[in-house]
C-alpha cells in the first residue's frame, strides 16, 4: 500500500473517530447552570448588572463557558424581563460603555423556555433587564443540547480530506502499459472509501407515568415520633495548605435581628410529636446551638399544632402560621400535585418528581445512613402571602423519602416550623436521625470494587495456571 | 553500526506491530477515549474537567498499551519470531530495547497529543501547568502499563494470557482502589492537580476534598516509576541472561 493511501486512510479513521465521539457527546446535557435574584429582586427599570457609570463598585458579569450547540433557557419570573446573551466583546462593551450588543436577545419573557444557538466555544454572559414597574424576582436555568457543531465540522472536514487523499492516491500515474494495468485493477479500496464518505454524511446530519395511590396523612406520626436535623456548619477553608474548620454561625431572626455564635460544635433542629389527637399532632419544635463558649449557646423551642394531613401549622392559641413542608404526601405518583402553602386565599402547589432524567428512581443518602428512594418537587405555581411564588420561594431541591414523604435533605426554605420559632432560614442539613421507619434501604453493591477484585484474582490465577501448565509440560 | 542496527530493528518492530490496521485502531482508541468519557461539568474553564474525563483514557490506553506490548513481546516469542531474529547477529539487549523504544514512543506520541484536545474542548490554556501535569499523569500510566505487560509477557510467554492478565490486573487495581486513591491512575492525577494547584495558584482545584501533602504526591508519582524501573530492568535482565527462547 502506498504511503499516500495509508495517510488518507489514517485521516479517515481520525475523522470518523471524532465523528463517533461527537455523536456520543451529543447525548449528554452540558451547562446546567442557573442564576437568579436574591431577596428583593431586580428593581423596576433596572439592569443586572448595571454598566459602569456612576456606581461606587465595578459591575461585572459571571462568565459561562458555553459549547457550540443548542441551548435552552428556562425563565421563571414574577413579572416580565428581558434577557440578553452577550459574547466577551458584548460584555466588555456593556460594562465599559453601556452599549448593548447581544448575540441573542429575549424581550418581554415570562415563565417560558426559550432556545438559542451558540456558534463559538467561548465565555458568555447574561444580562437581565426589568422593564416593568414592579421588582422582578427571576430564576434562569440554562443547559446545552445536541451536537457540538465545531467538532462535527472538524470531523467531517478531516474525513473528507482523508477520503480525497485516499482517492487521489489511486489515480494511476505513469504511462503506457503500466498505467493500463493500474486502471484494470479492481477498485475495492476506493469504493470502500467512497462508501464510508457517503455513509458518514447523513449520519452526521442526524442529530418519556406510573399512577400510584398517595397517602396524605402519614401513618408514621405517633406520640414520641421525632426527627433531628443536624445543621452544624461544615465550612472548611485552606490557609497555606492547612485545613481550617469554620465554626462560626449567624442565626437570623424573622424580626431582622441576628446573633453570632462562635466555636459552634452542634446545631440541631428538632421536632417531636408530644401529642396526637385524630388528625392533629402537637409538635415540640426546637432549635439549639451548642458552643464551646457558654455565652454563645442558644436554644429556643415552642409547641405547635399541626394537621397531619393538611400540614397546617398553628400556635397553641390557634393562630395560623402556615403550611409545613417537613413532610409531604407519601408514595406520590410522578407529576402528582402537592400543596406547599395553603393559607386562604393563598395557595401554592408543585408537582412531584420521582425519576431521574434517565428514568431511574431518585435515591438520596446524603443525610441518611443508607440511601432511600426519594422524590422532590418542581413546577411551583400559586401565591404565598399575596405574592406569586417561584422556585426561589421554597428553594426547590428538598428531598423527601418516598415511603414516608419525610423531608430528608436538601434546601428547605420559609417553612412554618422555622416561622414558629421566629427564625429565618437554615442551611442544608448534614444528616438526620429519626425513629421513623423508612422501610428497606437501597441495596448498594459496589460493582466496580467487586469486578476489580475479581479481575485481580483472575489475572493472578491465569498467570499461575499458565506457569503450572508450562512447568508440567517441561517435566514431561 | 550498532545504532544503525538498532534503528533497523525499531523500524521492523513498527512495521510488524504498528502497521496500518493496528495503527488506525490505536489512533481511533485514543480519540474516542479522550472525547467520549465526557461528563459535562460546570460551565467554566476548569482544569478539573481533565480529571473527570480521564477515566476512560486511562482504561483504554492501558488496554491498548497492554495489548500492543504483550503482542510484541510474548506474541513474537510464541510465534517463533524472536527465535528467528536471534539467529541473526542481533544482541538480545538490542532486540528488547528496540521493541520497547519503538512501541513506547509511538503509543505516547499518539495518546499524549490526542489528550491535548481538552485544551480546545474545555477552553484551557495551552501548555498550562495543569495540562502538563495531566500529560505527566498519562505518561506515568503508560509507563506502568507497558512495564506490567512486558513483565507478564516474560513470565508467561503467551500473547493472549499476557494481554488478559495485564488488562485484568490494571483494571482490577484501579477499580478496587477507586478514583481518589493514591495508587490508582485517576487518584494519581488527582494528587498531582490538587497539590500543584494549591501550591502554585493558592486554590484547590477539587475544593470540596481534603488537601494533599507533598509526601503523598511524591508517593503517587514514585510508585509507578519504581514499578516501571523494577519490572523493565528485571525483564531486561531475564530476557538477556536467563530466558530460553524455544
Amino acid at each position: 500500500m502506498k504511503c499516500l493511501t495509508k495517510a488518507g486512510i489514517l485521516l479517515i479513521v481520525i475523522g470518523l473517530s471524532f465523528l463517533v465521539s461527537t455523536l456520543y457527546r451529543s447525548t449528554s446535557e452540558s451547562g446546567n447552570f442557573g442564576f437568579g435574584t436574591f431577596a428583593a429582586g431586580l428593581a423596576p427599570k433596572a439592569w443586572s448588572p448595571e454598566w459602569n457609570t456612576s456606581h461606587p463598585y465595578a459591575p461585572r458579569f459571571n462568565k459561562y463557558f458555553l459549547l457550540p450547540r443548542e441551548h435552552r433557557m428556562d425563565v421563571k419570573t414574577n413579572t416580565i424581563i428581558d434577557v440578553y446573551v452577550l459574547d466577551p466583546e458584548g460584555a466588555h462593551l456593556w460594562l465599559a460603555e453601556g452599549k448593548l450588543e447581544p448575540i441573542v436577545s429575549f424581550e418581554g419573557v415570562r415563565q417560558q423556555v426559550v432556545t438559542f444557538n451558540i456558534y463559538n466555544r467561548d465565555d458568555y454572559s447574561f444580562l437581565v433587564h426589568n422593564p416593568s414597574a414592579d421588582a422582578a424576582e427571576y430564576d434562569l436555568s440554562v443547559s446545552g443540547y445536541g451536537i457540538e457543531t465545531d467538532l462535527l465540522y472538524s470531523s467531517l472536514i478531516i474525513t473528507v480530506f482523508g477520503a480525497v487523499v485516499t482517492l487521489v492516491s489511486f489515480i494511476p500515474r505513469g504511462s503506457g502499459r503500466r498505467k493500463q494495468s493500474l486502471v484494470n485493477k479492481k477498485a475495492v479500496l476506493p469504493a470502500a472509501v467512497l462508501a464510508i464518505l457517503i455513509l458518514s454524511l447523513p449520519t452526521a446530519s442526524c442529530a418519556a407515568q406510573f399512577q400510584a395511590s398517595s397517602i396524605l396523612a402519614p401513618s408514621w406520626m405517633k406520640e414520641g415520633t421525632y426527627v433531628n436535623y443536624d445543621f452544624t456548619p461544615m465550612g472548611r477553608s485552606y490557609s497555606n495548605g492547612v485545613l481550617e474548620t469554620s465554626q462560626e454561625l449567624t442565626v437570623f431572626f424573622l424580626n431582622g435581628s441576628r446573633i453570632e455564635c462562635r466555636n459552634v460544635t452542634s446545631v440541631i433542629f428538632r421536632w417531636e410529636c408530644t401529642d396526637l389527637k385524630e388528625n392533629m399532632a402537637t409538635l415540640d419544635v426546637s432549635y439549639s446551638v451548642t458552643s464551646d463558649l457558654a455565652s454563645d449557646n442558644f436554644y429556643t423551642s415552642t409547641l405547635v399544632d399541626v394537621g397531619i394531613a393538611n400540614r397546617r401549622v398553628s400556635f397553641q392559641d390557634g393562630t395560623l402560621i402556615g403550611t409545613t413542608n417537613f413532610w409531604l404526601p407519601s408514595s406520590p405518583a410522578e407529576g402528582q400535585e402537592v400543596t406547599l402553602w395553603d393559607v386562604p386565599p393563598d395557595k401554592a402547589t408543585a408537582t412531584v418528581k420521582t425519576k431521574e432524567l434517565n428514568g431511574e428512581d431518585i435515591f438520596t443518602g446524603q443525610t441518611l445512613e443508607e440511601p432511600q428512594r426519594s422524590f422532590m418537587f418542581q413546577n411551583i405555581t400559586g401565591t404565598m402571602n399575596g405574592e406569586e411564588v417561584n422556585i426561589g420561594t421554597f428553594w426547590g431541591g428538598g428531598m423527601y423519602e418516598y415511603d414516608t414523604g419525610l423531608y430528608v435533605g436538601g434546601p428547605i426554605r420559609r417553612d412554618s416550623l422555622f416561622t414558629a420559632l421566629g427564625i429565618d432560614n437554615l442551611d442544608i442539613p448534614n444528616y438526620m436521625t429519626t425513629n421513623i421507619d423508612m422501610g428497606p434501604a437501597k441495596i448498594v453493591i459496589n460493582w466496580g470494587y467487586v469486578l476489580g477484585l475479581a479481575a485481580i484474582v483472575g489475572s493472578i490465577v491465569v498467570v499461575v495456571a499458565v506457569l503450572l501448565i508450562k512447568r508440567r509440560r517441561q517435566r514431561r | 553500526m550498532a545504532q544503525h542496527k538498532f534503528l533497523g530493528l525499531m523500524r521492523w518492530e513498527l512495521e510488524e506491530n504498528l502497521s496500518l490496521p493496528l495503527l488506525a485502531f490505536l489512533v481511533a482508541s485514543a480519540i474516542i477515549a479522550t472525547l467520549i468519557n465526557y461528563t459535562f461539568g460546570p460551565p467554566y474553564r476548569e482544569y478539573t474537567h481533565l480529571y473527570f474525563s480521564s477515566g476512560t483514557v486511562f482504561l483504554i490506553s492501558s488496554l491498548a498499551t497492554g495489548a500492543f506490548f504483550a503482542r510484541s513481546y510474548a506474541g513474537s516469542i510464541g510465534r517463533g519470531t524472536t527465535k528467528i531474529m536471534l539467529s541473526y547477529p542481533i544482541k538480545r539487549s538490542q532486540l528488547f530495547l528496540s521493541k520497547f523504544t519503538a512501541l513506547f514512543l509511538v503509543i505516547s506520541a499518539i495518546y499524549l497529543p490526542v489528550f491535548c484536545v481538552h485544551v480546545y474542548v474545555d477552553g484551557l490554556v495551552a501548555f498550562g501547568l495543569m495540562i502538563l501535569l495531566s500529560l505527566f499523569g498519562l505518561l506515568l500510566q503508560l509507563m506502568l502499563t507497558c512495564s506490567v505487560a512486558v513483565g507478564i509477557s516474560m513470565v508467561t510467554k503467551s500473547e493472549v494470557v499476557s494481554i488478559l492478565a495485564t488488562v485484568l490486573l490494571l483494571f482490577g487495581l484501579d477499580s478496587v482502589l477507586g478514583m481518589w486513591d493514591i495508587l490508582s491512575a485517576q487518584g494519581r492525577l488527582f494528587h498531582l492537580l490538587q497539590y500543584f494547584g494549591n501550591e502554585l495558584y493558592d486554590t484547590l482545584p477539587f475544593g470540596g476534598r481534603d488537601t494533599v501533602t507533598a509526601n503523598e504526591t511524591m508517593l503517587a508519582v514514585l510508585v509507578p516509576i519504581v514499578v516501571f524501573v523494577v519490572l523493565i530492568v528485571g525483564s531486561f535482565v531475564y530476557f538477556t541472561r536467563f530466558m530460553e527462547v524455544d
